[in-house]
């Protein structure tokens, strides 16, 4: 067997096709609803429990928390999964005690930016709304990426011939292109119908998107466990060294020593996951577009089930990718070729669809593959358009003297739409990642993470909070950049030339960020109060 | 088999049951109030044309 075998087949492609079409439609008949700005991004503030439920769980579950998740299980095996844990404790406890999340949708805001110039001033929200815009383009920066990673191994597509011969005459291009087609292809897909439906369109095709890509993981996990076995499982850990005790700072599956996640990376994604699952600004968009406070609340109580699921099923996907290429030893061999190979595309997150590929026959295959570009879809587009109407609502109108309609807001954010796709396809194509994929998106999160749960949580429960002290906390945040691949090694180097006698690594840097931005937060605010405090 | 992997196995076999769970339970529901959030909004009213407005709507 090769490494690049698959069931697919032009069945499949025809029903991947077909929803594809479905999803246009959609989009193009979403449009008649669409009103003002309000019904533009938050959809009228319309969504009762149900559907808002829904949608969040289309939205959530990407193809890209597939990705990372399925390549954690398939890196870190077993012990990836107390991000699940986390999950389910930290929404939990949202749930059940309604923190920070009950007041911030009292407030009415349609952003979280708007809440701060409501709270703060003007400033504190277009600062705010600029840090988050950075943040969250960064944090989308390889979705298109893996999105078409995915399709490349499932779906066995091999560069065509003439392809590659147009290229090199045309434009003097020897590196393989067909990966680069498959993200353009699949963001202008996106563009086109986030472009014309906004919010509705969106919450429509999340609704849809809930159901396909629900059914799909329920039928992909049966055929794992029907591939690898009970005992196939079981053998991952009796046999194979596989890793399953997160505490342990080495993975044992590798090599490599200290390579594992030990007690100072499981404290720096707690933190990084208590506050994106409360203020993560897609998730937030749709706690700000439910009908009431108590909704919001029930919202986040509901989605420990998805957000369980998001985490285990593809984390048990990539355990058994780990244990079929264990187990067929030519096929292990292949793929790890393919993985050290000079330039090539696949790396580690390849390895659940490239198994997938082999496991799930033809027909549903299809389907699943459908589910999987629906999980994809779901996510582009409402972070798409939560970004643009960030740039909207916090940044460009803020800044106009004369207030914009509602038809021009809606203008400006339908070219915010378009111009952030291309610069996430720019940087998707650009950006070489050095750690796996998820921890790349805990990183370029904290930039925004580090420096809003100071300033939100402080300005809903703490009265001296004040403008400067959110200015510094928001700063602060920028701080979190330092633990990206490249700028850690760079603050490493540094440590060396001064002789500091110690290195540091991301998950360090990044609770640094949070640090500093906490403490920038308190001292801003105690040493500068807003005048309406003094008085 | 140890706790932590007994920890595992719950987590697991609880994401997959909530999975279906939730297809089950929710579907049905969220296709009624998507036909409601429709309606409200073909029966809306061009309203004030800024952020105003919005608020305006909510409860």
């Amino acid at each position: 067997m090769n490494l690049y075998d698959t069931n697919f087949t032009a069945l499949d492609w025809g029903i991947v096709v077909a929803y594809l079409v479905i999803s246009i439609f959609v989009g193009i008949w979403a449009n008649k609803f669409v009103g003002n700005i309000a019904g533009y991004l938050v959809a009228g503030r319309t969504l009762r429990i149900r559907l808002a439920l829904a949608t969040m769980t289309g939205t959530e579950i990407g193809l890209v928390t597939v990705m990372y998740s399925s390549e954690l299980g398939f890196v870190q095996q077993y012990a990836s999964l107390y991000l699940a844990l986390y999950e389910f404790l930290i929404l939990l406890f949202v749930g059940l005690s309604g923190f920070v999340v009950y007041r911030l949708r009292q407030t009415n805001v349609m952003t979280i930016p708007e809440y701060y110039e409501q709270r703060y001033s003007r400033g504190v929200r277009i600062l705010g709304a600029v840090m988050m815009v950075v943040s969250g383009v960064l944090n989308m920066g390889l979705f298109l990426k893996a999105g078409a990673l995915f399709l490349v191994s499932v779906t066995g597509f091999t560069e065509p011939a003439w392809l590659t011969d147009f290229m090199v005459a045309t434009f003097d291009y020897h590196e393989p292109v067909g990966l680069k087609l498959i993200m353009t292809g699949l963001l202008l897909l996106v563009l086109f119908y986030t472009v014309l439906g906004g919010m509705i369109s969106v919450v429509i095709t999340d609704l849809i998107q809930f159901v396909v890509l629900g059914v799909g993981m329920v039928v992909v996990t049966g055929f794992v466990v029907n591939e690898v076995g009970i005992d196939g499982f079981s053998e991952v850990v009796t046999q194979q060294h596989g890793y399953f005790d997160p505490t342990d700072p080495d993975n044992p599956s590798t090599e490599k020593a200290a390579d594992g996640i030990g007690p100072i990376g499981m404290t720096a994604q707690a933190v990084v996951l208590f506050v994106a699952l409360m203020l993560w600004p897609a998730g937030a968009s749709r706690m700000l577009a439910v009908k009431s406070s108590e909704v919001a609340q029930q919202l986040y109580l509901w989605s420990t089930i998805p957000f369980l699921a998001r985490r285990a099923l593809p984390v048990l996907w990539g355990v058994g990718a780990f244990a079929f290429f264990a187990i067929n030893v030519e096929l292990g061999q292949q793929l790890q070729a393919a993985m050290a190979e000079p330039g090539s595309d696949i790396n580690t997150q390849a390895a659940m669809p490239l198994f997938l590929a082999k496991i799930i026959p033809t027909g549903l295959l299809g389907l699943v593959t459908a589910g999987m570009i629906a999980a994809f879809m779901s996510t582009h587009d409402s972070y798409l358009l939560c970004w643009s109407g960030v740039i909207t609502q916090d940044i460009v109108a803020p800044l106009r003297k004369v207030p914009l309609t509602d038809q021009q807001r809606i203008f400006v954010t339908r070219i915010a739409i378009v111009v952030i796709g291309f610069a996430l396809l720019f940087w998707g194509l650009w950006y070489e990642v050095s750690s796996d994929l998820w921890q790349y998106m805990a990183v370029t999160g904290t930039v925004y993470l580090a420096g809003v749960f100071p300033v939100v949580a402080g300005g809903l429960y703490w009265k001296r909070s004040s403008s400067v002290g959110a200015y510094l906390a928001l700063l602060g945040g920028t701080s979190g950049i330092l633990a990206l691949g490249p700028c850690v090694e760079s603050v490493n180097g540094f440590l060396a030339n001064v002789g500091a006698g110690f290195t540091v690594n991301d998950s360090q840097l990044m609770m640094s960020a949070f640090a500093i931005s906490a403490i920038g937060f308190v001292v801003g605010s105690l040493t500068f109060p807003d005048r309406k405090d003094v008085a | 088999m140890t706790a932590w992997m007994t920890l595992w196995t719950i987590l697991i076999v609880a994401g997959g049951l909530g999975m279906v769970g939730l297809l089950l339970g929710v579907t049905s529901g969220a296709v009624s109030e998507l036909k409601e959030t429709l309606a409200e909004l073909s029966g809306e009213e061009a309203g004030p044309e800024t952020e105003g407005a919005a608020q305006a709507d909510s409860p």
